[in-house]
């Protein structure tokens, strides 16, 4: 090897790598339209999406978007779906990094800050543009329609109802609950009593109702209480009387009446799902959502769902399945266009078929039905959604929740008592409701 | 390399006279240059990528730390505004403080003692025993922390595998993840079993640098095993000890999977670590400004305790040079 070719091979490796790596860098930046700009929502026939995983949620992204797709000629790209919780943060980290998906699912609890904050487009316009008739659909459609605007559409409601094994019942010679919304044997205190029959020790539980906090908003309503928050979103009602009591007296159900699994038993990953699979528990408090996952799973008996035990009310706090156009989305005509789909006679179908949630749109819900031999009883979600009290808005929701949820796990495992928990806590919530 | 060091024994370095010496001084430099030139492309790569993903990063979290930032809307500066709400105004940074010091102490001796013990077991003989020992307890160390949380999660419920275990003993096991009292010692005992194999490889490699001949002339001397031990293996492992125990410090202030898969924090905040907060402020809070803060504030903790243990060691370190 001679000096001269050594000196020219060295500087023509340097030359190459540097206009290599200088096209790479320039390539990565450039904002152009192939199909990486595509993959980001950049093309308008593209419409990138994100949510949690759930049966509303796999239906958007799966039939609902092959059949928009088929009518629209334009496609959906999902994000890889991840647990809720998981998802709150991934939400955040995208509209953080300033090229969000064009559709996003948003836990409804955030509607108010994120609306507050502009961070969604207003739909109004869309709404007009495309000329929908809000009569068509459930007065739940307008729930998001804030004076920041309405910057989130309503697709479905998960209503929330109580999943029981009727066969246990059977066996155990428990009177049924009722197939209705009705007060009568479904009070506090039938459920505890059909709960401490159906209830063997530690080998079978009657009731699980902690595992979904909706039953924060549930209980503390149905107990004469506000709920969680005031109508404001500036007082953290829970701590009140009345959401002391309702929180106390499902806590008792563990370490009173022992007819609810401990709280270490339920916090590990889909435990209560697997132990009503496994025919260990009898009632659980649950969101429509979950139907799909028992339709595939039980095998071995009978289950049906019931209506909230009642006290003074008889209310369910019903999960909106909420979707979000982000304002910094890359394609907000082509979301727009799907997510019209999503709310419309055709896109609602799927929902009501696959008997998951109540679609939003009335003609959609009246193809509601089970999507296998059980539930029988499908209907009483159609007849929830009159029943729904959702949780008053607050811009500061994932830090109140963040303070008092903690603080709750030790009344579950009766370490306080709640009037203690939630009185030690209220004074920071309600700073934190303030501060947002 | 090869050719540039050819390239320098060309230079006329050798070339007499008081005339060509400028020449001499001028080729030499350029070749000085040319070669610094080329070592800057090498490592320009690398130098772009610690400024673009650590350089910038950490000059924008100090800005940040000034602000009231959420990651989505224009920042507003709040000067020493988040440092002071953190001594001040929070009541929960002073327990996550607290969580993580307590973590700290109960898993550096379980972690470190333990792994003594098992490097010193693991030095036997035996090839094979030694091998397949040595496997078992470095794999916690490199298996998913994801799946040791949510399998030992399970293990540790009311009507786990270990409560039932201990029934047949005739004792009722507490909730541990679900107790107050008993959530961190549970988290404490499962990062200490998973990280183990690391100081145990480290204290390994130290003992097979220990020279025979001095076990073997304390042995003539009539020094007993548990003598040598003290004697001679502990002094001369206390380099390794003191590196096992700097890394291990540092990790143990910023653990966050284990917590985050197991307990979330709770029960209360009984296991709400200083990392588990300053991500629940960043990433579910939305308050990235306060999140910073706290992340100086690390930086400057574990600086310190560092710093201190780099000074303390002049005094227990025996470096056989």
């Amino acid at each position: 090897m001679t000096r001269g070719s050594s000196t020219m091979s060295r500087r023509t490796l340097l030359t190459t790598s540097g206009l290599g790596a200088a096209a790479l860098a320039l390539s990565s930046c450039a904002k152009g339209t192939g199909s990486a700009g595509a993959a980001a929502g950049g093309s308008s026939n593209i419409v990138t999406s994100a949510s949690w995983e759930d049966g509303v949620g796999d239906l958007l992204k799966g039939a609902i978007a092959d059949a928009w797709s088929k009518k629209s000629g334009k496609k959906l790209q999902a994000q890889a779906s991840v647990s809720f919780d998981d998802y709150q943060t991934r939400f955040r980290t995208l509209l953080a990094g300033g090229s969000p998906p064009d559709v996003m699912r948003l836990n409804d609890d955030f509607l108010g800050e994120i609306s507050g904050k502009k961070l969604s487009k207003d739909l109004a316009p869309y709404f007009q543009k495309s000329g929908l008739n809000k009569d068509d659909f459930f007065p739940i459609f307008t729930w998001s329609d804030l004076p920041s605007g309405q910057r989130g559409l309503v697709v479905a409601q998960q209503v929330r109802v109580i999943y029981y094994n009727k066969t246990m019942f059977q066996k155990e010679g428990v009177p049924l609950p009722p197939t209705d919304w009705v007060a009568d044997h479904w009070t506090w205190d039938d459920f505890l009593s059909a709960a401490k029959a159906l209830t063997k020790g530690t080998d079978q539980y009657g009731a699980a109702v902690y595992s979904d906090t909706g039953y924060e908003e549930i209980w503390s309503r149905n107990n004469g209480g506000e709920g969680t928050y005031s109508p404001d979103g500036k007082k953290f009602t829970l701590a009140d009387p009345k959401g002391v009591e309702a929180i106390q007296w499902v806590a008792d159900l563990t370490n009173k009446h022992h007819v609810q699994p401990k709280w270490g038993d339920v916090t590990p990953d889909q435990a209560v799902e697997r132990m009503f699979v496994a025919g260990k528990l009898a009632m659980m408090l649950a969101t429509s959502s979950d139907i799909a996952y028992y339709t595939e799973n039980v095998k071995d008996f009978e289950w049906d769902l019931a209506p909230i035990p009642a006290k003074v009310h008889q209310y369910q706090q019903g999960s909106v399945v909420l979707y979000i156009i982000p304002e910094k989305g890359k394609n907000p005509d082509a979301a727009w266009d799907y997510l019209n789909f999503a709310i419309g006679p055709e896109g609602g179908k799927f929902i009501a078929e696959a008997g998951v949630s109540v679609p939003v749109n009335k003609q959609a819900a009246q193809s509601l039905k089970s999507p296998g031999k059980y539930p029988a009883h499908i209907d009483l979600l159609s007849s929830g959604a009159d029943h729904n009290k959702i949780v008053n808005f607050t811009t500061a929701g994932s830090a109140a929740v963040s303070l008092f949820r903690p603080q709750l796990q030790r009344v579950y495992t009766g370490d306080l008592t709640a009037a203690k928990a939630l009185g030690g806590i209220r004074a920071q919530v309600e700073q934190a409701l303030a501060a947002g | 390399m090869v050719t540039t060091m050819s390239e320098m024994s060309e230079l006329p370095v050798n070339a007499p006279g008081p005339s060509t010496a400028p020449v001499r001084r001028a080729s030499a430099r350029r070749a000085r240059r040319r070669m610094t030139l080329y070592g800057w492309l090498f490592i320009g790569p690398l130098i772009l990528g610690i400024l673009a993903f650590q350089g910038i990063p950490v000059v924008v979290s100090i800005y940040t730390s000034f602000t009231n930032w959420d990651g989505i809307t224009t920042p507003k500066f709040l000067g020493l505004g988040n440092y002071v709400r953190m001594f001040t105004k929070d009541p929960q940074y002073w327990g996550t403080l607290l969580n993580t010091i307590e973590f700290t102490v109960g898993v550096i001796p379980l972690t470190i003692i333990g792994a003594l013990l098992l490097a010193v077991l693991c030095n036997g003989r035996g090839k094979v025993s030694n091998a397949v020992f040595r496997t078992a307890y470095f794999t916690p160390y490199v298996t998913s922390i994801v799946a040791i949380g949510l399998v030992w999660s399970q293990l540790f419920t009311p009507s786990g595998v270990l409560n039932q275990l201990l029934a047949k003993i005739g004792i009722s096991g507490p909730s541990w993840l679900t107790d107050v009292h008993w959530a961190m010692p549970a988290v404490i005992l499962v990062s200490a079993w998973q990280a183990i194999g690391y100081p145990m490889v480290i204290f390994l490699a130290g003992l097979q640098n220990i020279p025979e001949s001095l076990h073997e002339a304390a042995k003539v001397d009539g020094a007993s095993s548990w003598n040598r031990f003290l004697r001679i293996t502990l002094p001369l492992l206390t380099p390794q000890i003191f590196f096992v125990l700097i890394t291990q410090i540092i990790s143990s202030f910023q653990v966050f999977a284990l917590i985050f898969v197991m307990t979330k924090g709770g029960p209360g905040t009984a296991t709400t670590v200083y990392i588990y907060y300053l991500y629940q402020n960043g990433f579910t809070f939305g308050d990235l400004g306060f999140a910073s803060a706290m992340a100086w504030v690390l930086f400057f903790i574990i600086g310190l305790v560092t710093f201190a243990q780099l000074r303390l060691q002049r005094r227990w370190v025996f470096y056989n040079d």
